[in-house]
């Protein structure tokens, strides 16, 4: 699995870009492959307010659903509209064209996981 | 090979098929009938001839498979023999041709079969009293819930607002759960599969209304803690729904009412052989401990003085669930099945399903091994976990089981069992038949280790390969005038 | 015995292979304090010709509509149905399959749903239709609980005219998801900025006909969605709803081939503008394709239903009424276009011819002045119970009559014409009320 040094994770297989006080959020190279082909995403409207943990969005494969939860606190910026037609990027470039999100931070969180840990999470 | 056509490929401009009784009356403008700018162009219906209709669904029947062609083990949907004679005694006028709203002196017959057959049914399963009005097993699930919560409203509890359901539960659980208003809560199974008594008390409290359980498990398993379950749930206060899905175990040698369950339903498709038809209709029944019966939805088929009576004057019932009474047709079914039993032959039901699936599991488990090493009930759960060392899925051994001829397994399901292989034979199978099914199991096993491919292309001899489920969810082509304009917009 | 094929071999060979001396043993974690200690409280068995002989004895204790002419319709109706129907529809590969869980070996099942989601969109006039539902009075509940979904209000908005055993499946299934009903006779007054929907019927319960264009622009006006109930059969002459903008259309498809059977089993049918795809409860049958591009079919969208999404699910919803909405395609692939129209266009006249002549009757008025397609409500001056049996006796069902329903017309009956109606049963039908209410 591609777990990229310069992202920090969550638990929830979200990944997390810092820049200023923007961070872009996808899911992981693992998240993607367990989800198999995604067919529709379902992306929340820019302004929203989300704390350390919301539910902002749902990823759908043929079999199932998943949420996807905020790595951080702040307000949905942008999403990456050109999901809505074509949801395979996530399964193709989950790291870079299937980014979802950005969202301008409240503040910059310190819990995240780097990409040690988080490869350590995928082995056990 | 080119692809089968749909019927409106077959249309041609002009052409008629069966027309309708002349219309021998003087007639008028339409326009002037039904009002200026309401008349429409006629609907595009296909253009077809008799023969082109009879053809194209007898070849269409040709590319389906039921429980007439073969061996179906669809494990939780009891897809067993459905008997020729209820299809003969169900095509009768008598039944066929009468309508719902038909005064009460005219369809006494009716109100007789739905008579005898909610008595049976709360008879069969230990209640006080049944109903046959949910046309399905969903729906008689709400139903059920439904009641507990007027009966907790009646009582002043209506702050009860969860309900537990076992974390094996068929998905129409928490669903139903919802549809009623409740959150849902999971309580987990133990290591013998049954419910952890821990973390179910745990779970129960001031504000539990109710949990559902399916017993015989959906592990195939009977939960021999239930007298206790059922105590524990009702000393805190709350309700236990019994989900039928699974009476086929039971039928005849023990009943849910007397395990301590308040209610319950029945699938009617399942137990009592009314056909699936494809996926529907389904029938349901629920069947209630008298402390539920004001709440049972209306109208409610009673006896007064030797006539059928439709009693709509419940005050407490919950309201109407269905535009008439349910699945009716599926009741004279159901009817003529209980009575080809009897009170003798009721018991055998569940025993030589118990039987056929204990036999299969022995036969198989060398190669699949069970969930839970224990007796099984009418179906048994399987693993085909061995096999992923070669590289091949629960699903890859069912497709493979469609080029030997037979109708897979439910496959992963329950979800707490990896790869799961669920398997019903129900009673009314063969040994021979049975056999030949764990034959073929256990070759595609040895296929697994030896060339996994034929079963990762499986399978190989039905009209088409394994088709592509994600291509179907993105275009989402469910209709064939979206076909055309979508065609037309060069997207496909 | 019954249906079971074990020798008593057979019986000893399997037990041998499990592992247990009998059969009694594999039932051995049933608490014995459980088990069912002598037969049942049920009738013995019945061999194959005593239970058909059974069967029609009770069958004969009911008056069956082929001893009866009948002009008795709200919801359930009488029509012509090829012969080929029923004979296509019992083949053991239809009857006897199940949901098509392995797409491969169900093929013949999910291309019938594709043409009947097809046939129902043409009739209707919508985008989307799904592979059905139980009934018409539930789908048309589970419509205005998605409508509350989709707009995250409660208010449900139902005219007074709709059927009344419809309205109340919507008050039993809205109220635990937390929505009121406002039922109303002027529907289009009543709608607020609280409303998830209004709902009407077209035709109406009356069998009247309203344009539905300025219903439509007033919920839009206030984001409201528009839920019609319509009778397909009327749909061969109607405009379809999906040409007025209509949001939700759902209905009984029960008079496109069904048999009335006491009312069940029936199929409902639901459709919805594209957009709302992804709200909507149970199955819906998809086109595909296998690796070597050859054309398939699938249940998609899964994940909305309850065996993936659980609590989150958009119904509870399981079955489809597969076998049903089998029956209605057949039907409406034999009439076809000209077929169906033909159909239609028929039971209009019919019932309008027979409005005209009941009317001649001194004493009885049409109930409402305004325009119907194949059923209508007269005021025959007497007590319609009263009439209806008088007529019983004559061998005539000559409707329903309403006071039942609306007790204020308890002298209104609601009659129904479809096109197996001849005009001799028509004159019939009039000469005995002319003689009934003189």
């Amino acid at each position: 699995m591609n777990v990229p040094k310069d992202l920090k994770y969550t638990k929830s297989h979200e990944w997390v870009r810092i820049e200023g006080d923007t961070a872009t959020v996808g899911i992981t190279d693992y998240a993607q492959s367990e989800l198999g082909d995604i067919v529709y995403v379902d992306l929340p409207s820019p302004g929203r307010a989300l704390i350390q943990g919301d539910s902002f969005g749902t990823i759908e494969s043929v079999k199932t659903v998943s949420d996807i939860y905020s790595p951080v606190k702040g307000q949905i910026a942008e999403t990456n509209t050109a999901l809505e037609g074509a949801s395979e990027l996530i399964n193709q470039d989950p790291y870079g064209q299937g980014w979802i999100a950005k969202i301008t931070l409240d503040e910059v969180p310190t819990d995240l996981l780097d990409p040690d840990a988080y490869q350590a999470l995928l082995s056990e | 090979m080119a692809d089968f056509p749909l019927i409106f490929e077959r249309s041609r401009k002009g052409r008629i098929g069966c027309m309708p009784p002349q219309c021998d009356v003087p007639v008028s403008d339409m326009a002037e009938l039904i009002g200026n700018g309401l008349v429409r162009e006629p609907a595009e219906l296909p253009e077809v001839g008799e023969l082109e209709v009879v053809r194209h669904f007898t070849n269409l029947s040709h590319r389906n498979y039921g429980i007439d062609t073969g061996f179906y083990p669809l494990g939780s949907c009891t897809m067993k023999y459905n008997p020729r004679v209820n299809e003969a005694v169900a095509s009768n006028p008598s039944f066929a041709l009468t309508h719902p709203l038909q005064p009460v002196e005219a369809v006494q017959g009716n109100l007789q079969v739905i008579y005898d057959l909610q008595s049976w049914m709360a008879e069969i399963t230990g209640f006080d009293t049944a109903t046959m009005q949910p046309p399905a097993g969903a729906s008689g699930e709400l139903l059920c819930l439904l009641l507990i919560r007027a009966f907790h409203r009646s009582r002043g509890e209506g702050h009860r607002d969860i309900v537990l359901v076992p974390d094996s539960a068929h998905g129409t659980n928490p669903a139903s759960a919802a549809r009623a208003g409740y959150r849902v809560q999971s309580v987990k199974t133990n290591s013998r599969g049954g419910t952890d008594i821990d973390d179910l008390k745990q779970h129960l409290g001031p504000n539990v209304a109710a949990m559902m359980l399916t017993n015989p498990s959906t592990l195939g398993l009977f939960e021999d803690n239930i007298i206790e379950i059922c105590q524990l749930i009702h000393n805190a206060g709350a309700q236990v729904f019994c989900d039928g899905a699974n009476m086929n175990a039971m039928v005849g040698v023990t009943r849910p009412g007397d395990h301590g369950f308040d209610c319950m339903h029945l699938n009617l498709h399942k137990t009592f052989s009314t056909p699936h038809g494809g996926g529907g209709p389904g029938c349901g029944c629920i069947a209630v401990k008298s402390h539920l019966e004001p709440y049972l939805p209306v109208p409610v088929v009673a006896n007064r003085d030797g006539q059928y009576i439709l009693d709509d004057n419940r005050p407490e019932s919950v309201g109407r669930v269905h535009s008439f009474y349910g699945n009716f047709m599926m009741n004279v079914r159901a009817w003529a099945y209980v009575r080809s039993y009897g009170k003798e032959g009721l018991p055998e039901i569940a025993k030589h399903a118990v039987l056929n699936a204990n036999y299969a599991q022995a036969r198989l488990k060398e190669e699949y091994p069970q969930a839970f090493d224990r007796t099984c009930m009418h179906e048994c759960v399987l693993t085909a976990k061995p096999l992923k060392r070669y590289g091949v899925r629960a699903l890859d051994v069912s497709k493979r089981l469609i080029d030997y001829g037979f109708h897979p397994p439910t496959n992963y399901f329950p979800l707490i069992v990896p790869e799961a292989l669920m398997i019903e034979p129900t009673e009314t199978e063969t040994k021979e038949m049975i056999d030949a099914f764990c034959d073929a199991m256990l070759e595609i096993a040895e296929e697994s280790k030896e060339d996994p491919s034929i079963l990762h292309n499986a399978p190989h001899t039905t009209p088409v390969g394994r088709l592509d489920e994600a291509f179907a969810a993105k275009t989402l082509d469910v209709n064939w005038s979206s076909y055309e304009d979508l065609k037309k917009a060069d997207v496909l | 015995m019954g249906y079971i094929p074990h020798t008593d071999a057979d019986r000893s060979e399997m037990l041998k292979t499990i592992g247990v001396s009998s059969i009694e043993e594999l039932f051995h974690e049933v608490p014995a304090s459980l088990r069912v200690e002598g037969d049942l409280n049920v009738p013995e068995a019945l061999d194959e010709y005593s239970l058909v002989k059974e069967l029609r004895a009770i069958g004969a204790k009911n008056t069956a509509l082929s001893s009866l002419v009948n002009f008795l319709g709200a919801g359930i109706y009488e029509h012509y149905v090829p012969s080929l129907v029923m004979q296509l529809v019992t083949r053991g590969e239809f009857l006897t399959a199940y949901t098509p869980y392995q797409p491969e070996a169900s093929q013949g099942y999910l291309q019938t749903i594709y043409e009947f989601q097809s046939l129902i969109c043409k009739i209707t006039g919508m985008e989307v239709a799904n592979a059905s539902m139980y009934d018409g009075a539930t789908a048309f509940a589970e419509a205005c609980i998605m409508a509350s979904g989709v707009t995250n209000r409660t208010r449900i908005v139902l005219s007074d005219s709709i059927h009344p055993h419809y309205r109340s499946c919507v008050e039993t299934f809205s109220e635990p998801a937390d929505c009121t009903t406002s039922v109303s006779n002027d529907p289009i007054a009543d709608i607020d900025h609280e409303t998830a929907c209004v709902a009407v019927q077209y035709p109406d319960f009356f069998g009247r006909v309203k344009d539905l264009k300025p219903l439509v622009e007033a919920a839009h006006r206030h984001g409201a969605l528009v839920v019609v109930v319509a009778d397909p059969v009327a749909l061969g002459v109607l405009v379809p709803p999906g040409q007025l903008g209509v949001d939700v259309v759902v209905g009984e498809a029960q008079a496109l081939g069904v048999p009335m059977g006491f009312g069940g089993p029936l199929v409902g049918y639901f459709c919805v503008k594209r957009e709302l795809v992804r709200a909507i409860p149970g199955r819906i049958v998809g086109r595909t394709q296998d690796k070597d591009g050859r054309r398939g079919f699938v249940m998609t969208l899964r994940t909305r239903e309850q065996d993936i999404r659980r609590e989150k699910a958009t119904s509870n919803i399981c079955t489809n009424q597969a076998l049903m909405a089998l029956v209605a395609t057949i039907w409406m692939c034999s009439l076809g276009k000209q077929g169906f129209r033909k159909l239609s266009e028929t039971c209009i006249q019919k019932a309008h011819y027979a409005q005209r002549e009941l009317c001649r009757i001194p004493g009885v008025k049409l109930l409402f002045d305004e325009p119907f397609a194949y059923e209508f409500a007269i005021d025959l001056g007497h007590d319609a119970d009263r009439v209806r049996d008088q007529l019983l006796k004559q061998g005539i069902l000559a409707g329903l009559p309403l006071g039942e329903y609306y007790p204020e017309l308890k002298n209104s009956m609601l009659i129904a014409v479809t096109e197996v109606r001849t005009k001799h049963e028509i004159d019939d039908l009039v000469a005995a009320v002319a003689r009934v209410v003189n």
